[in-house]
This record gives C-alpha cells, structure tokens and sequence, in this order.
C-alpha cells in the first residue's frame, strides 16, 4: 500500500513538473527514475502493477484507493483527460518507456502509443445491455432539454435541502450535453426559455453551461473532459445563491446596501461549499468565486490577496451575462440576442476579455445567419 | 393471454418483487445506524443490544415477504433487484460508498440468520482497517463467523481491458451499474409484460392499480407499471372520449394514485413530444385545459418543453413589476448594469424588444462596431491566438488558482470553524503537492494568509497551530529536501519562502550545507543563506569549530558577505590554517572587511608563499582591490624574467594593478612600455604590453597620455585600436 502510495506520488510529480516546467527539468527524470525504482519493487511481488479508473474510483491491483490524496486525483484527472481508464505497468519496463509515458499522457490531443511493458488502454464491461438516460437523439430538443433541466433542478435541490450534491449526476448531464453538441452544431438551439420564476435557476444555469462549453469549442478546445468540467462551471456558478434567502434574491424594486451586500456573498458561498465536494474538478470553485470579477478586476467579491480572473471564469462571465439579459423575467422579456451582443460589446475591455467577447460575438452571430434561429 | 391472466401475472410480480421496499428501506438504515453504536459499544451494551434486535426484527418481517434480500452496492446507492432506491438519500449514499469502499459488491440476508451474525457482520464492515487491499478484507472476513450472510466482493475481472483505445472510442458510463445488474440474478424484466398492457381497458387497469395500492406496490414498480400503461395509452389513436375517460378514471382512484398517474400522463408526455404535438391536434383545447388544470391543481411541474407546446392554451406572460435597481443603476438577476449599458436595456420594453430590429433598437454607432467585429473572418480564430488559454487551461495553473481561491475564501468573513479546518487540513495536503513541485510561492502565500488571519485574530488556535505546522523541524526539514530537487529552477521563490522564515531557518540551511556532498546543491544552499547578511554570524561563528576542513571553509566563505566587524578576532586564527583552503578563505574574509591582518598575510604570501599561493593572492588582491599591495606588486612585475610562468604571473599583475588602479603602478608599466630591447620571450613580452593598454581605461588621461600616445604607433592592432579609441574619449 505504501509503495503504491510512493510509486503513484513519485509518478505524478514527473508528471507535474513536466507540465509545469518543461521536459528537461532535471525533476522529470529524477521522479521518473524515483517511479521506476518503487515499480521494480512491486513487480518483484506482484506481475503487474494494473490501474484501473471505474468512472471515479481508482483501483491498483484489484484495491480500491478512494480518497487517499491529491497524487491519486491527480492521476485520475490525467488519465480521464487522456481518454485511458485502465494502465498495465509490466516487468522489465525502462526508464525510457516511464520518461516517455510520462510525456505522451501530457499530449492531450495525441493518442497514446504502445510501449513494451506499459499498456494503456480502457476497461469495458460485457453484460447485458445498458440503458443510458437522457440521450439526446437529434430531433427531440425540448424533450432533451427538459430532461437535463430536470436533473439539474434535482442537483440543486438537493444542495439547497442536504446541502450535498451528486457528482456523477452532474457528469451525467454534462455527458447528455457534449453528446447533443456532437450531434447539433447550432448553440442556440440548446438553450431553453424559462417559463417562470421558479425555473429560471435551472434554466439559467443549464444555459450558462452550454454556451461556456460552446465557447471553449470553438476557441479550439477539444478535450472532452475539459469541455465537461467548464460546463460543470458554468452548471454550479450560482450555486451560491442557495445559502442566500429567497426574500433577498427575489426582492423587486431597490435594493439597499445590505440587500445588495448580501447577494454579492453568493460567489464565496458557491465557492466554499463546492471546494468541499471531493470529485468536482477546481475550476469548479474558481469560476463559482469569479465570475461576477470583471476583466478590469472590479465586480464582486472584493479580493484580498489576488487580482486576476482566470480566463474560464471570464468565458462563464460572458455566457452568464449573455443568458441574463436574453431571458425573459417576470419584470422583463428578453432581449433579442444581437441587441444583448451589442449590450455586451459596449462593456468589453470593462467588463469583458475583449478577444473572448469578440469570438464569443462571431460565433453566435454565425449561428443566428446559418440557423436563423 | 387475456386480462385476468395478466393480472394475476402482476400479482404474481408483486408477491415477489418489491411489495417489501419500505421494509427494505428500513432495515438498510437500521444497519447503519446500529453500526454506529457497535463502533462505540460493547456487545453487552443495550445501545447494541436494542439495535440489533431492531435489525433483527425487521429482517424477519422481510423474510416473511421474499426467502432472503440481497443489497446490490450500486454507485450511490443500493439496487434492490433491479431497482435503485433513492439516491438522494443520505444514509444510502453513504453506506453504499463505504461498502464499495471495501469492494463489496452485493450482501445476501438469508433466514436463520443470528443476532451474533448480524454483530459480526457489523464489526466487519465498520472496524477501522488500515489493509484495504481485496485480499486483506477477504481474510479479515474469514474471521468471522457469518453463515447467514453472503458477502460477494467485486470482482475487477470482469472489467475488460480494450489495449490501445480511450473513452472517446468506448462509452464509459454507467460501468457500475451494468456491473452490479450483471452480478444479480433473477431480473425483472419489465418489458416481457408492456405488449400485454395494450390489452388492458382504462377502467380495468385504474381498478388494478387501486387493488395494488391496497397492498403497498412498491413506488417504483408501480412508476414503471404506470409509464408503460400510460406510454401504451397515449400510443393510441384517442379522441376525446378517450381522454374524458382518463380524466373520469383518474378521478375514481384514491387521492395519492391520482396524483402518481397524473405525474406519470406528464412525464409520458413530456418524454415524447411529437406525440404530445400529435394528441393535442386530435383533442379539443377545452379538455386538453380541463387535463392540464388538473395538473396544476395538484402542484405537479410541468416540463419546460411541454409548456412550449402548451403556450397556446396557457399565457405565461411576463407580469408587470418593477426592475431591479441598486444605487438607481439596473440588476439583471445578479449582473450589474453600468448605467450606460442599463440606458441601452431599458430602451428595449416588452414590446419593443418583441418587434424591433436589431437595426432599430440599438444607435448606429453600436451598429458600426458591431458589425465591424462581425467582418472579422472567423476561421482566423485559432486556439494558438489566445497563449492564455492554453496556459490557464493546464491543469496545474487551475491548482494554483484554486489555491487562491481557497485563500480568499479562508480570509473572507463567512467561513466557520469547522470549514476552516477542513480547509486547513486541504491546504497542507496541497503544500505537499507544491514542495514536490517547486511552487514555493504558493507555499508563502499560504503563510501570508495565515499570519494575515492571525493579525485579524481570525480562528486564533488554529490558525497558530498551522503557521506553527509550517514552521515544524519535519516541514523544513521537507522543504529543504525539496530545494534540493527543485530548487535551483525556483531560485527566486525559494529565497522569498526563506526571507518569509527570517533567521529560524538559517540553521537548518547551515546543516543541510554541512552534511551535502553535491556541489551544485551546496553552491545554491550557500546563495541562499548568504543572503540573510549578517544574520547568519552566530550560527555560522558557531559551527567554525567543527572539525571538517570543508565545513571550516563553507562557513568562512558565507561569513565572507558578512559586514559586521565582530567576526574579525574570530576568523583571524584561521588564516593561518594548515589548509590552505581553509585559510585562504579566511584571507577572503578579512580582506573583504579591509582587516589589516587579512592584507598581512596575503602581502606573506607574496612575498614568500608557494607559486601557487602567489597567484591567489594576486588574484584576492586584484579582487579585493587592494592599495596597500600595489608595491609588492610592482616588485614582482620588475623582476627579472627567469621563465614563462612568472611572465604570465606578471601578467596577472598588470591585471590586478590595473583593477586596483594606483597610480604608483604606472613607472613600472612604463617600463616594459618604452623598453627597447627584450631579450627572451618577445611574443609574451608583447603580451604584457597588450595587457597594459587594456587597463588604461581604469586611469586618468592626463596620468597616461604618455603610453596612449605611444600606443597610436604601435604595430599591434589592438593597442592602436585602443589608443585610438581612449584619445577619442578624451575629446569627447
């Protein structure tokens, strides 16, 4: 257990370092070679060293290692990033197969290569047939929606009643969504109209999600898995608001100081409860605490040690004003989207990354001329 | 098979299905409860007593229901049969988790069971272990005595490896659960029985539901019973007498089934909506308004896609109402509008923004912007044009801000003790992962905000633990460890998270250099301790006794950046050192601080020392610039050349006098200058007039005019060059 503990953190701290400095930094080969004395000494015992990734649950040689430390979630996240779910190491294995290893599972877009005596690859299960929810078959865009919004309106009523939340079924629903992006080009099609006041949350959450993630898309992210976890940002960014009381949040007319002081504690709330959920990934917590910061560094929360907004919060910022403004409330219809885009286009370099704005402008101009939504 | 054989067909279900989910349910939280006070109790205790005969009791009430029940560990809950129990359940999640945690896949309860069983069933699955490995749990098992109760691990076999393909190839959801249903036998099947629904009459299927409420039906069966009847009903070509004998049917049943079938007539209808499109085309607006009235009555949510459908017949209107203001400036939800940007909104009302242009609504100069973007080709947008993304994307960046966030979260005023101290305890793991990365900025700042906590008396005790925590002989002892791997990439963060530590850490970095063999490790610990200045003087002082020549040496060598003269009377004895490295530095040392006795010794070893001795002290005294030597130096640089090597020693003389720039230098430099004839080693001798011309720079014009002068007709190109260029100086 402790071997396996040291072979993983050694592992993963080439791993980081690789990342993080380059390839040459005398600390890749040193964990490497760290790494691959601790394997030769468990393949002295056992004859292989079997990783494997059951949806959220690690397991080396046949144990189980859940919540055991930021080395294994770390693990977990490269290999889900890489698209690998099972890693064989075998007896014999070389430095430079570890060494290489380690620089081919960093190459996000580029399929992993065969090694000798490392075997990557994913696990499958062969029983009966599976019936997946939720699956998004093309034509039935209401119908899908309606189903995503239902599960995400069980995710935050369960944080609002148990103060918990379900992370596969956060994963579910964005799993729902990249497979409909996959099958629908135009964004605007996946958007749904709340139709009262009670909805809107889910609504706008669902919405602020598919367009974060259609916004990574096109700025030419392709990863899966970090398409998932900007959608799961943009699912959860108002989270917060659910540690605040309805009479505040839904209060008409002016606000004072205290009314408005008390909403602008949402990002905190968001972010301190979704920085205790283990599974989340952190952009998660960032964008929940951001995403009211404005690319000039004002907005909310006020910042005591740090002044820049991380640029996935800034792409939740726009998607989020976006769907605002678009939406229809009980004090006001929405706006048609180009005059929303022009809204927003007055306030770039403010409170907008102008290039995201821009991008974000062109694209779904483009969507409204190819679809005529 | 006709009606009755279909109903007897259910009934038959139902005495073998979930009749029992309740009970079922249950049993599983008593489980868990009694664990706990079996964690806590002797088996005498009545706590432990009271709860296992309450599990006890309620398994036999199940038993009377099915031959035995097998709890299937599903992903966040359990699966009974093929049916999940409620995920949102806590104690559900929980116990499945720690179960899963133990790999166990299903447990089976068969009759006969013995209250000592079920103890030592308890202690099984709640003593802490710290062997988790598949093989440890199953002999942990083998300890107890456990007849009555079937435990089957996973078995991570029947996970297949596809070498050589990734996720995007092969789905990878729900795993778990086709696992678990794979490993239960005797399924349900439930569509074997949804053709003989079509069979089935409203008014009889409505008379069978309330007979099979009367016997407590599970809710789940009878959800999945309901959705296919009312799937199967709907698949009908209807008329509007079909659905006045809905609305009738459903108002004969029992209060709670009328709500149930009314959830499930939504549900069905939401889930196809070409159907729905369909229905309501046949149907008279008037009954589709009484159904859905009926709905609404009950507080049942209709799906957002069917209220599209339905927006003819139900007006969900925005209502008039007051924008939302702050400081007379517009709030959209929760995004605040400047009041430029809410001047632009609030020209668009209702009805406006429904009819007017893009073109109309918004002033010509927003219309040129935009549409100057709107020319900007799109495929120019490449991943590449924005560096930041993909910095900020890699996942180590996220970490760090995710540091920071945490941070500022930590010093916001909303955190409780008890997230404090989670968080706390997430910091130090993340310390961990930064030491092991050389991110030692993050470590400091992670200090900061600590002692910025404790200045604020923020969760004092804690917070005093944890600055104490990273202040620990294990935590530097970690952190120097790491300087030695990351180190030397991380210079400049390194020194900050050691300036942050202020003089406790010197000793620890002194020991660390005592005890290094590798020299670039050791030259960088050096570098990092010399830049404390005269902080390091007493625990440096104090380890100049160790009996290690090269420790001697290192701690002379970082005394020698030290200003504080005090250090003087303790160095003094080592300048006269058997070894000469030792004593050299203690030369370095003196002479740095200008002692007398320092210049002393190395004017000795000029005069008397080895070759080599000769030439470090030329070389300490050029350094050190030494005015005090320049006549020894002048001396050596007149005598006589007896062979190569002290005309390359003259050399570094010409050098270090140059550097020393006295003036009492220049007779002897003008002597080899003006010298007519060289008898022996011409080419060496025009060396050091080469050599000269090269300090020249370091005097006054006027004082060497003389040379320069000469030097503008000398046949060597650089000394010309130089002459030249020193002349031109002078104009300008």
């Amino acid at each position: 257990m402790v071997l396996v503990k040291n072979f993983i953190s050694a592992l993963v701290s080439a791993m980081s370092n690789y990342s993080l400095y380059s390839k040459d930094h005398p600390s890749v080969d040193e964990f490497g070679r760290k790494s691959l004395k601790i394997l030769e000494n468990l393949l002295k015992v056992s004859d292989k060293i079997e990783i494997m990734l059951i949806e959220d649950d690690l397991i080396i040689n046949k144990t189980s290692f859940k919540d055991i430390g930021l080395q294994f979630d770390n693990l977990k996240k490269r290999m889900k990033r890489k698209g690998l779910s099972r890693i064989e190491f075998l007896p014999n294995v070389t430095f430079e197969e570890i060494r290489q290893f380690i620089s081919e599972i960093l190459e996000i877009d580029k399929k992993m290569p065969g090694f000798p005596h490392i075997k990557t690859g994913v696990i499958d299960i062969q029983l009966s047939e599976v019936q997946t929810e939720n699956n998004f078959d093309g034509d039935d865009i209401s119908g899908f929606l309606s189903q995503q919004t239902e599960i995400v309106k069980e995710i935050y009523k369960n944080v609002a009643s148990a103060q918990q939340t379900s992370v596969p079924r956060i994963n579910q629903v964005m799993g729902n969504f990249l497979s409909a992006f996959r099958k629908k080009e135009n964004v605007l099609k996946l958007l749904s109209h709340a139709k009262s006041r009670e909805e809107y949350s889910y609504i706008h959450a669902t919405n602020v999600s598919v367009l974060s993630m259609f916004q990574m898309k096109t700025l030419g992210v392709k990863e899966n898995m970090l398409l998932r976890d900007i959608g799961i940002a943009g699912l959860l960014h108002d989270i917060g608001k659910l540690f605040i009381s309805g009479e505040t949040l839904g209060k008409r007319g002016v606000l004072d100081e205290k009314e408005w002081t008390v909403i602008k504690l949402h990002p905190i709330y968001g972010a301190r409860f979704l920085s205790s959920i283990r599974g989340l990934p952190p952009i998660v917590t960032i964008v929940a605490f951001e995403h009211h910061l404005k690319y000039d560094g004002q907005g909310y929360p006020q910042l005591n040690m740090f002044k820049n907004q991380h640029i996935c919060s800034q792409v939740v910022s726009i998607a989020d004003c976006f769907d605002a403004l678009r939406s229809t409330r009980p004090y006001r219809k929405g706006l048609e989207v180009r005059e929303i885009l022009a809204i927003m286009q007055k306030d770039k370099s403010r409170a907008f990354n102008p290039f995201l704005l821009g991008n974000f402008i062109r694209r779904i101009d483009k969507a409204l001329d190819l679809y005529k939504y | 098979m006709n009606s009755f054989e279909t109903i007897r067909k259910m009934t038959e279900i139902d005495g073998t299905i979930l009749p029992d989910l309740s009970l079922i349910e249950k049993f599983i939280t008593e489980v868990k409860v009694s664990s706990r006070a079996i964690a806590v109790y002797p088996r005498d205790h009545p706590a432990v007593h009271n709860s296992l005969n309450r599990v006890y009791s309620l398994l036999q009430e199940i038993f009377q229901l099915r031959p035995g029940i097998t709890l299937a560990v599903g992903r966040e809950t359990f699966v009974i049969d093929t049916n999940p129990l409620d995920k949102k359940n806590h104690i559900f999640r929980q116990f499945s988790q720690h179960l899963r945690r133990l790999g166990i896949a299903y447990i089976h309860f068969s009759p006969g069971i013995t209250l000592d069983q079920l103890y030592n069933f308890q202690r099984f699955i709640s003593i802490h272990r710290k062997d988790l490995s598949s093989e440890g749990i199953r002999e942990s098992l083998s300890q107890y005595d456990l007849s009555n109760i079937n435990i089957g691990f996973l078995d991570y076999e029947a996970f297949s490896f596809e070498e050589g393909k990734t996720s995007a190839e092969i789905t990878q959801e729900n795993l778990w659960e086709t696992y678990i249903l794979g490993i239960i036998n005797g399924t349900l099947r439930i569509e074997e029985i949804s053709e003989e629904l079509d069979y089935i009459p409203l008014a009889t299927f409505t008379n069978l539901l309330t007979k099979l409420g009367k016997h407590r039906i599970s809710e789940i069966y009878s959800k999945n019973i309901l959705s296919l009847y009312m799937k199967k009903f709907f698949q009908r070509a209807l008329t509007n007498i079909e659905i006045k004998k809905l609305l009738a049917s459903i108002n004969e049943l029992p209060s709670d089934l009328q709500d149930e079938l009314l959830s499930t007539v939504i549900e069905t209808l939401s889930k196809d909506i070409l159907l729905s499109d369909r229905i309501f085309q046949n149907i008279s607006a008037e009954l589709i308004i009484e159904l859905f009235e009926e709905i609404r009555s009950r507080n049942i949510d209709i799906p957002e896609n069917l209220r599209n459908l339905l927006e003819g017949v139900f007006k969900l209107e925005p209502q008039a109402a007051e924008q939302r203001t702050v400081d007379e400036n517009l709030l959209v939800d929760d995004i605040f509008l400047p009041s430029d940007m809410a001047d632009m909104q609030s020209k668009s009302d209702m009805k406006q923004a429904l009819s007017d242009s893009f073109e109309t609504s918004v002033s010509d100069e927003y219309q040129k912007e935009i549409k100057h973007i709107l020319e900007f080709d799109s495929s120019e947008i490449l991943s590449m044009s924005l560096p930041d993304l993909k910095r900020e994307i890699n996942d180590d960046f996220i970490d760090k801000t995710f540091n920071h966030v945490i941070l500022e979260i930590m010093s916001s005023e909303l955190i409780s003790l008890t997230e404090y101290r989670q968080l706390i305890q997430n910091l130090k793991e993340w310390t961990g992962q930064f030491m092991l990365t050389g991110q030692y900025e993050q470590i400091l700042r992670i200090r900061k905000l600590l002692q910025l906590n404790l200045q604020k008396n923020k969760f004092t005790d804690i917070t005093s633990e944890t600055l104490q925590y990273y202040s620990t002989s294990e935590f530097i002892t970690a952190f120097i460890d790491s300087l030695k791997m990351m180190g030397r990439q991380s210079r400049d963060e390194a020194w900050q998270l050691c300036e942050d530590y202020g003089g406790m850490i010197i000793p620890f970095l002194i020991d660390a250099l005592m005890n290094e063999e590798t020299q670039s490790f050791r030259s960088l610990l050096m570098s990092l301790i010399r830049q404390y200045g005269d902080a390091i003087v007493p625990e440096a002082l104090s380890r100049l006794n160790d009996s290690r020549w090269f420790v001697k040496r290192n701690m002379l060598y970082l005394l020698t950046g030290c200003k504080s003269e005090q250090i003087i009377p303790h160095v003094r004895p080592y300048c006269g050192h058997e070894n000469p490295k030792v004593s050299l530095e203690a030369i370095k040392c003196l002479l740095s601080l200008e002692d007398r006795f320092g210049v002393e010794r190395i004017q000795e070893y000029l005069r008397s020392g080895t070759q080599a001795e000769i030439e470090q002290a030329i070389s300490l005294l050029s350094a050190y610039r030494i005015k005090d030597a320049v006549p020894d130096l002048v001396q050596i640089l007149r005598n006589k050349v007896i062979n190569k090597t002290t005309l390359s020693q003259k050399i570094a003389v010409i050098q270090a006098l140059g550097n020393i720039g006295g003036l009492r230098s220049l007779d002897a430099f003008r002597e080899i200058i003006f010298r007519k004839k060289l008898v022996f080693f011409k080419s060496e001798a025009e060396n050091l007039k080469l050599e000269i011309y090269k300090t020249l720079k370091n005097y006054p014009y006027k004082d060497v005019e003389d040379i320069i002068e000469t030097g503008l007709k000398s046949s060597n190109e650089y000394i010309r060059n130089e002459s030249l260029r020193l002349t031109r100086m002078r104009k300008q």
